[in-house]
């Protein structure tokens, strides 16, 4: 990418109307936002406590009581379902800050300092080379399985993806001109560099930050799902689904909500990312 | 080109190095004894000691590091806890479901991908393409667990199609392994296709407007023949590393896939492990995983020498 | 050569052209229509080819040269399409077909085997996954009946042909082992593999230096004259006009704003923008690299107009010197002398 030293964000003013230019980017904040409103406003929402049991309503379809149905013992799968987005947003956002933090720190580091780039390059490309579920569950394995641990396991999985981007950069900025030219007159570059590396890096991990929730968020619920992520008592999307499984074929709106939610909610980021990519940098778009 | 190769290989060492070390390190970092861990809160002192020693975590961790250097070397991953057999003997008997299964699903998203990818590239912007665009985009978004549950309710149960678990029993025919294998294979199919129809869409319109293609058809050559044999073989190139990465990272969709069929494959091996905390166990199928990884992607960077005559330094 | 000011000449009766003449484009207009916008890249050109002749078309970039031949060839980018005129060519067997008008199926077999295309960026044309053999061949193999081992000697005859040393190596070899000149001579090779009469040559040498240009220049007058076809030849350089062309259009924002014949459009040029041109070569035969064309683009002060807001009237009105009132009007194209076209109404005073 270009590096210049012009304003990072011209042209703000129209932003507002670029995003409602872009037609998936606006669909994504939405739904993105209605999620969010309904994780965070749940206890207002939510016809009835999460863990409220009531053995006799067990098993029951969705109607005009309960929208979603009930679970095998009783309890509202609508309340459960919002409620658990609480969780699913917390651990994707908490993972996606970390994986930022790690990754960020590792791709400077590489990109500054000439001697610890070959290890930290090898270190990205081997972590790389980790299927991510495998890679985690190995990792909450290592750790014990706790929400903590998820959120750890996920930060770790996905940093390397932004120290590749970071460290590219920074990379290309310390050989341009006039860093050159401030480190052969003795300037402590690496605070020029910094402010550059940062600038022109907003977008990009801005962007792939987005994705990154995404895919955390999956991870999470796949974890989640196979029993090896957070308890299977708490409620989040993917220990509703785990707990579904049995009674697949009999009360299918057990898995079928819960899913739906995920659906949305990778989708919408993905949306949003996309449209970040194409708003943000127009250069950064590869039709991917 | 011997000197691509050989740098090639190399590097390929130098990344399986690292992968190696990183297992050896996550499997250390667990807080605490992992022998205690593993024997639960009913194990005694003396159990406790045997199994470290048995393990050799009673040694520095240098001297491990290096002791589990030379037994990979050896090719021996270490012994089970639970499974009273050699790591690699548990992995190799569970190989069979998760080979098939990759490899079908493979075959499935690619067959879903490559044309979509084309014509969606070749018809840019029209509704093809952006219909084919937001079902790859959603087909990204489904966890496989989910939608193979969906499949279950649907094929296996509603219908009956397709038996809803496992993988026939030990002496079942290939044709029934194989009935076991079509709904998971494609839910993973399904759900990794998105990846690679993106990526077949980019690289086809990054070379549908190149000079050669123009060239193409100012022979005279049929539109069809114009995209697939000189447009698409250059786009092949990038959508083969993808379709070869996705394969070894399908190992990780099988994971949860094998679960949710219940197949007695290595994913299903990994999450037993996982919950028993069988740390060879794991330990032995990262690094056979992502030793496969590694080898995948030094096999395409070879193959680049195949098909791309200028890859030659 | 034939002038037709404008178009309805010969409509209503069948298809036909004068014996001699190879290509007659009649107010061919090209736009590019998308959504409200609409780009008139080619708006009411005509011009006709005699056989066995060449015919340059000149003009700044933007001014439409490569949309023409491109509408010739039927190989318009999507949002590109013929509004309106026709191309006429006569085919091998002598019928005359008008190429605006033919269905898909039946330009595949002009495409190559009729009129074959030879394009600006050597560098970039040829397939870099092929052996240059094997283009050739498909070439061949696509338009005519015989075994590989026929189009192979056929293949490594036109390398021969167009001088490549060692033909019989180079026809195992890659694109990327070759220069730039050598792959424009490949291109050659490749588009007069099924004898074309007519090859249209979109700046074939604008990429090249000056040296390489001179040869690829030779080239193509000495393999006109061998073969009998009539070359359609693109440049935006006046001096490699004088030394190919027998004719010359020259195009500026869409349209033909003076064409005739070399001799007579060098002698005495009767447009104020083909004279700003010529002006800037001190000496056409000395002057034939493009960096020269580039400089004499550069000395008519202003731009070629954008084909989105083109003034009312003369297009080169807002750049000419001789502007008067009238260039509000937009002027026809008159016939100033025998064989000789101008769209000035100031023809006189040049
Ligand atoms: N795909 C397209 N979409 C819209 N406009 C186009 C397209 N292709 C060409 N044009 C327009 O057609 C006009 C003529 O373009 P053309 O390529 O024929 O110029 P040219 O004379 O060949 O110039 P050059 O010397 O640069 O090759 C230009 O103004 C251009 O904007
Ligand atoms: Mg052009």
């Amino acid at each position: 990418m270009a590096v210049t030293s012009s304003p990072a964000i011209a042209g703000r003013p129209g932003l507002v109307s670029l995003v409602f230019q872009r037609k998936s980017l606006l669909i994504g904040l939405v739904v993105l936002g209605a999620i969010t409103v309904f994780a965070v406003l749940a206890p207002l929402i939510a016809p009835y406590a999460p863990n409220r049991l009531s053995v006799v309503n067990r098993l029951q379809p969705p109607s005009g009581r309960w929208w979603f149905g009930t679970d095998e013992f009783g309890r509202d799968i609508f309340s459960r379902t919002i409620y658990a987005g609480q969780l699913s947003l917390l651990v994707g956002a908490a993972a996606t800050l970390l994986a930022a933090a790690i990754g960020i720190t590792l791709g400077l580091v590489a990109g500054f300092f000439r001697k610890a780039d070959g290890i930290v390059a090898r270190i990205i490309d081997a972590m790389m080379a980790f299927p991510d579920i495998l890679l985690a569950i190995s990792l909450v394995a290592a750790l014990g399985p706790s929400l903590a641990t998820v959120i750890v396991a996920l930060g770790i999985v996905y940093a390397p993806r932004l120290a590749r981007i970071v460290r590219a950069s920074t990379l290309i900025i310390r050989e341009l001109p006039y860093i050159e030219a401030a480190r052969a007159l003795g300037v402590p570059t690496w605070r020029i560099m910094l402010r550059h590396v940062l600038r022109n890096l907003v977008s990009p991990i801005l962007v792939q930050a987005t994705f990154i929730f995404a895919y955390a968020m999956l991870a999470e619920a796949s974890l989640s799902f196979l029993g090896v992520g957070v308890s299977p008592e708490v409620p989040t999307w993917g220990t509703m689904i785990a707990a579904g499984r049995q009674y697949v074929g009999s009360a299918d709106w057990m898995t079928l909500f819960p899913g739906i939610a995920i659906v949305l909610a990778v989708l919408s980021l993905q949306l949003v990312g996309d449209g970040l990519r194409d708003l943000l940098d127009p250069r950064l778009r590869k039709d991917l | 080109m011997t000197r691509y190769v050989i740098r090639r290989f190399l590097g390929m060492i130098a990344v399986m190095f690292t992968v190696v070390t990183i297992v050896f390190v996550i499997v250390r970092v667990a807080p605490g004894d992992p022998a205690a861990v593993m024997l639960g809160p009913d194990a005694t002192a003396a159990d406790i000691a045997t199994l470290r020693e048995k393990l050799g975590l009673d040694r520095p961790l240098i001297l491990q590091y290096l002791y589990f250097l030379g037994q990979l070397l050896r090719g021996d991953l270490g012994q089970s806890i639970f499974l009273n057999m050699p790591v690699l003997s548990a992995l190799a008997e569970r190989a069979e479901p998760t080979f098939f299964l990759t490899l079908f699903s493979i075959l499935i998203a690619s067959a879903i991908a490559l044309p979509v990818g084309i014509l969606a590239a070749y018809k840019r912007g029209s509704l093809f393409d952006q219909v084919a665009t937001t079902l790859a985009m959603l087909a990204a978004s489904i966890p496989s667990f989910w939608l193979g549950l969906i499949f279950i309710q649907v094929f296996a149960v509603r219908f009956s199609w397709f038996p809803v678990s496992g993988y026939g029993g030990p002496d079942a025919s290939f044709i029934v392994r194989l009935s076991h294998l079509i709904l998971p294979a494609t839910t993973l199919g399904i759900v990794s296709s998105a990846l690679i129809t993106r990526f077949t869409r980019a690289s086809m319109l990054d070379v549908l407007n190149d000079d050669y293609v123009r060239t193409a058809r100012s022979k005279g050559m049929g539109e069809f023949q114009v995209v697939m044999k000189h447009a698409f073989k250059n786009a092949l190139i990038p959508v083969l590393t993808v379709i070869g990465l996705t394969a070894a990272l399908l190992v990780s969709g099988a994971v949860v896939t094998e679960t949710v069929f219940s197949l007695p494959g290595v994913g299903n091996l990994v999450v037993s492990a996982v919950l028993r905390r069988d740390y060879p166990v794991i330990q032995g199928a990262l690094l056979v995983i992502a030793a496969l990884y590694v080898l995948i992607n030094f096999v395409i960077d070879m193959l680049y020498l195949v098909v791309d005559p200028r890859v030659r330094y | 050569m034939v002038i037709t000011a404008s178009s309805g000449v010969g409509t209503g009766a069948a298809l036909a052209l004068p014996p001699h003449v190879q290509l007659k484009v009649e107010d061919l207009q090209t736009y590019f229509i998308q959504g409200a916008s609409t780009v008139k890249s080619v708006d009411g050109v005509s011009f006709s080819l005699s056989r066995g002749q060449t015919l340059a078309v000149v003009g700044e970039s933007g001014s439409g040269k490569s949309v023409t031949s491109l509408t010739i060839m039927r190989l318009l980018a999507h949002p590109g399409r013929i509004v309106g005129g026709r191309v006429l060519y006569r085919l091998r067997g002598g019928d005359v077909v008008d190429l605006a008008q033919l269905p898909e199926k039946r330009m595949r077999a002009i495409r190559g085997r009729e009129i074959a295309m030879i394009f600006q960026e050597p560098m970039t044309s040829l397939n870099p996954l092929f052996t240059v053999g094997d283009q050739i061949m498909e070439m061949i193999l696509l338009h005519e009946s015989v075994s590989r081992d026929e189009a192979r000697v056929r293949a490594k005859r036109m390398l021969e042909l167009v001088e490549i040393p060692a033909p019989e190596r180079r026809l195992d070899q890659y694109p990327h082992e070759m220069s730039g000149g050598m792959r424009q001579r490949v291109m050659i090779a490749l588009a007069l593999s099924c004898n074309p009469s007519l090859l249209i040559a979109d700046e074939p040498t604008t990429a090249l230096d000056v040296t390489i240009q001179a040869q690829i220049l030779d080239l193509l007058r000495r393999l006109q004259k061998e073969i009998g076809m009539s070359i359609l030849f693109i440049t935006h350089n006046l001096g490699v006009v004088a030394e190919i062309a027998h004719e010359v259009v020259v195009m500026y924002a869409g349209r033909v704003v003076e064409q005739g014949l070399v001799l007579n459009v060098f002698e005495r040029p009767r447009h104020p923008y083909t004279r700003g041109l010529l002006a800037c070569i001190p000496d056409v035969r000395r002057d034939r690299t493009e960096g020269g064309g580039r400089r004499l683009l550069n000395a008519i002060p202003g731009n070629v107009p954008s084909a989105l807001d083109l003034p009312t009237g003369c297009a080169f009105a807002p750049r000419c010197p001789l502007v008067v009132d009238r260039c509000r009007e937009l002027p026809p194209l008159i016939p100033v002398s025998e064989d000789h076209l101008s769209r000035c109404w100031r023809y006189d005073d040049l």
